[in-house]
């Protein structure tokens, strides 16, 4: 039996091993190999404590990313899960004169558990983060069980502290909160009961300068009026609020998405090709995110197609994308060769596809390009062409209908030629030599100054590594011991042996 | 016994050639393809292989036969089992090795995947077993893999016989390398490879197990008139003595070499109709790839001809292909608008003109594109900025 637990404590290790390099501090080497279950939850719960410690130092030292490295951790913990270790942890930092709001907050967290609360040793003040970065445990832990009742009233309890304090260091964790928040609406179906909490809290984000809480609720803000159709109100708030530029990736990423998807239903192609495209760049390209990826890649080349352009073959051919995208492969291929036939015929097939993906709409509004892209290519290839021709490749009706338009064709810039009326040909105008334009000064320019921005981010985002400034820290602290001692012993004359104080310097 | 002679020349790789005959060529192919893969099974006692096709059901279910191929392939694995049991015994090393190879060459030679492949790995990891013996053994799983066409199994064999033959293969296993490498690249639509590879093993070929040398000489020359340009088509291939030795077996493909040098462009179009019914839709390495060649070599030869011209008119053009007007068209059309041939059509007038941009256009819009996929890839790394 004790093999059995000695083994699976070892897959456990080996496991753990594998994790990250935050997950490896938290460890602590020393397991004895006869575990028992307590002793998984004490560890767990030694794990649990040592995030919380990282998010105390985070408050002390005013740096995010000590925040940011406990909230990484809660992806391995929401796994390990187990709710006496949690009630432990609460325990610990419950019984202790703290505001009453966070005894409330704790206090509310132990009852949706379900559990009394646990004697456990006390740990010292509980910060509205620690609290919070609690609570945030949990709601991950409703959330995987499928709870959604008790999730959205363990999150109104919670955004309920959040909005109460206003300290700068709860940014990070906030914004998770309001996630989840909104998060447990949706899946309960009640998303439109959320706008009110929601917006209230981005006036606070905004006049409390909580850059990241007001980057994550305008995104969630956005999704709500996205899910219910209000393209407008969509709209109006993402020009009258302004995104925090530094926001982190992953919200610019989100965000971007969503104001790409506004502008292509608002007719706005250009805006929405640059602001997808971005997304996609923004976002990793993992596992994790494939399905972001398949979404931001499905509305860029519908806008693509919309703009006249033809996306890429190889953007079809990468692996995450290759299945989800196929509708669109065939899609865009009928748009290419310019035959309508072929593109009813596809959207028809693909119609429910098109539907739960919300690109319905815009499908739809393809159609006028089948026959722009086909006078496209036609003006590519030829440098006249009679309009009889122009009739019988894009299979119109008549020389009058062809006539008309590639007369909209190029008063809308898809073309750029001229129509001789008389004689009945259209004749392409050359560029034979962009040197004589100004177009590779735009583009160089453009491109120049994308990678002079990132060169400054890079710079302006360097941090000191932290290892080694503590090795230095300790030796420093170290030297002025002994140098102390030294002096002291120069100054008694005499020797009293060795000094108690232990010089090795705690490690958090 | 000596290494040399272990060539794991099973599975015959020419019975994997008729089952795809018989399943993709012309009805009368196909039935003489039938009747090859039963005689070859017969001979090799193929009794796994044998089991395969039938369940896919390319063969009829045949009971005489199968007990026949069962009892035969039974009878002779249980004779090499002993052979292998007492090599344990008796014998030294070597001769253990050389034994459970044997054993290991039968099981493909029968056609039974998993266990040969098992037989082959058991082998391969003894620490006794010499260099030469691993390169044997890894052609033989590579060989396996080609018969069965597993993609997966091959890259990863070839990568394996690569190192171990840096380490100090013999010559003749390294063309033998070579000439398996250029076939594969073959099938995998990397022609520049292939070619690459087959001018350097053209020379020095004597891999008949592979396949015989009128087969590897049309598959490299295929891939050869894609890659190479014109001069050096004409030295490396079309005059190389290797590959007129073999005309005689493969006149289809000479001929469009030849007419595609000397430009006789009618002939050139009627030789690569040929030469996609007879190679093309019959090579289980190129089938996959038959509309992207013939496009290929059809820009080529637009291509070729256009270059001599500023201007020229449709219908002679038209009439040096050997086809009508309305196909010129159509093709040019389709290539110029996607880029790949620099022309415009003056439809009116009836003339192509070919527009080549000059070099300073043309390297700023290579710069563009490439700077692009750069730009791409820098800004994925700029996600661990944030943090």
């Amino acid at each position: 039996m004790s093999t059995n637990s000695a083994a699976s404590m070892e897959v456990e290790a080996t496991l753990e091993q594998t994790q990250a390099e935050t997950r490896r501090i938290l460890l602590e080497g020393t397991w004895a190999p006869d575990a028992a279950a307590g002793r998984n939850a004490v560890c767990r719960h030694a794990n649990i404590t040592r995030s919380i410690r990282f998010v105390q130092r985070g408050i002390a030292a005013a740096e995010t990313h000590y925040t940011y490295r406990a909230l990484r951790t809660l992806s391995s913990l929401r796994k390990r899960f187990q709710p006496d270790a949690l009630a432990e942890a609460i325990a610990a930092y419950g019984a202790c004169d703290n505001a009453p709001a966070t005894r409330d907050c704790l206090a509310g967290m132990l009852r949706l558990l379900g559990l009394q609360p646990a004697v456990g040793p006390r740990a010292g003040a509980c910060e509205p983060e620690v609290c919070l970065f609690l609570g945030l445990l949990l709601l991950l832990h409703l959330l995987d069980g499928g709870h959604h009742e008790r999730g959205v009233e363990l999150s109104e309890l919670l955004i309920g502290l959040a909005s109460g304090s206003q300290r700068r260091t709860l940014d990070p964790i906030a914004s998770r909160i309001y996630f989840y928040y909104a998060r447990f609406f949706e899946v309960a179906g009640r998303l439109s009961d959320a706008r009110p909490a929601l917006l209230g809290a981005l006036q606070a984000a905004t006049l409390s300068g909580m850059k990241e809480t007001k980057a994550m609720l305008l995104t969630l803000l956005i999704r709500n009026y996205l899910h219910y159709k209000l393209y407008d109100q969509a709209e109006r708030l993402t020009a009258k609020s302004d995104f925090p530029a530094d926001a982190p990736n992953n919200l610019l990423a989100r965000y971007l998405y969503y104001l790409g998807y506004i502008e292509a239903i608002q007719l706005n192609y250009s805006q929405a090709q640059m602001h997808l495209l971005e997304a996609t760049r923004k976002a990793p390209s993992n596992a994790a995110t494939a399905g972001f990826q398949q979404a931001a890649h499905k509305i860029y080349v519908i806008v693509e197609l919309l703009m006249g352009n033809i996306p890429e073959r190889s953007l079809f051919r990468i692996r995450t994308l290759r299945k989800p995208l196929l509708p669109y492969l065939e899609l865009t291929r009928a748009v290419r060769v310019g035959d309508l036939n072929r593109f009813q015929d596809v959207v028809s097939r693909y119609e429910s596809k098109f539907l739960s993906d919300n690109v319905l709409v815009l499908v739809q509004r393809l159609r006028h390009n089948v026959i722009k892209a086909g006078i496209r290519s036609i003006n590519i290839a030829y440098s006249r062409i009679s309009l009889r021709d122009i009739c019988l490749k894009l299979h119109l009706d008549s020389e009058e209908d062809a006539e008309y338009i590639v007369a909209k064709a190029i008063r809308d810039g898809v073309i750029d030629a001229s129509i001789d009326h008389e004689k009945g040909f259209v004749r392409s105008a050359e560029v034979h030599n962009v040197y004589e334009t100004s177009d590779p000064q735009y583009a160089f320019d453009k491109r120049i100054s994308f990678c002079l921005g990132l060169y400054n981010d890079s710079v302006k985002a360097m941090r000191y590594p932290e290892s080694n400034h503590r090795k230095e820290l300790a030796h420093a602290i170290e030297a002025i011991k002994r140098e102390r001692e030294l002096a002291q012993e120069l100054e008694n004359e005499d020797y009293d042996g060795d000094s108690d104080e232990d010089a090795m310097d705690e490690d958090l | 016994m000596s290494d040399s002679a272990v060539f794991a020349k099973k599975p015959e790789l020419a019975l994997a050639q008729h089952k795809f005959a018989a399943l993709n060529g012309t009805p009368a192919q196909r039935d003489a393809a039938l009747a090859k893969l039963v005689e070859g099974i017969k001979e090799d006692s193929m009794a796994a292989f044998y089991a395969k096709l039938v369940a896919e059901g390319v063969l009829q279910e045949d009971p005489a036969l199968r007990q026949q191929l069962e009892a035969a392939s039974a009878a002779q694995l249980a004779a090499l089992d002993t052979k292998v049991e007492e090599a344990k015994d008796e014998q030294g090393d070597l001769e253990q090795n050389e034994c459970s190879i044997h054993r290991a060459v039968f099981l493909a030679q029968i056609g039974d995947e998993e266990k040969a492949h098992a037989a082959y790995e058991e082998v391969l990891q003894r620490p006794t077993t010499t260099l030469n013996q691993k390169l044997d053994i890894v052609f033989g799983k590579l060989r396996l893999g080609l018969f069965y066409y597993s993609p997966k199994t091959i890259q990863k064999e070839i990568e394996r016989a690569h190192e171990l033959v840096d380490k100090g293969g013999d010559w003749d296993r390294r063309n033998r390398l070579k000439a398996v490498e250029c076939i594969w690249h073959c099938s995998q639509r990397q022609f520049k490879e292939a070619s690459a590879l087959f001018i350097e093993c053209l020379s020095t070929y004597a891999s008949p197990e592979l396949m015989p040398m009128s087969e590897f000489v049309c598959h490299g020359a295929l891939a050869c008139a894609v890659v190479l340009d014109r001069a050096e088509l004409k030295k490396k291939v079309i005059d190389a003595p290797e590959v007129v030795e073999v005309v005689g077996a493969i006149p289809n493909v000479d001929k469009m070499l030849r007419s595609l040098y000397g430009c006789q462009y009618a002939d050139f179009f009627v030789a690569l109709a040929a030469v996609e019914v007879d190679h093309l839709n019959v090579s289980r390495y190129l089938f996959a790839h038959r509309r992207f060649y013939t496009r290929e070599m059809r820009i080529r030869s637009y291509a070729q001809l256009l270059e001599s011209y500023l201007s020229l008119t449709i219908k002679s053009m038209a009439d040096s292909f050997g086809v009508t007007q309305g196909f010129i068209d159509k093709e040019l059309s389709r290539f110029a608008a996607s880029g790949r041939l620099h022309c415009v059509i003056d439809k009116v007038g009836g003339i192509v003109v070919t527009n080549r941009p000059d070099t300073k256009n043309a390297q700023y819009q290579n710069t563009i594109k490439q700077g692009d996929i750069l730009l791409n890839h820098i800004q994925k790394l700029s996600g661990i900025i944030s943090m």
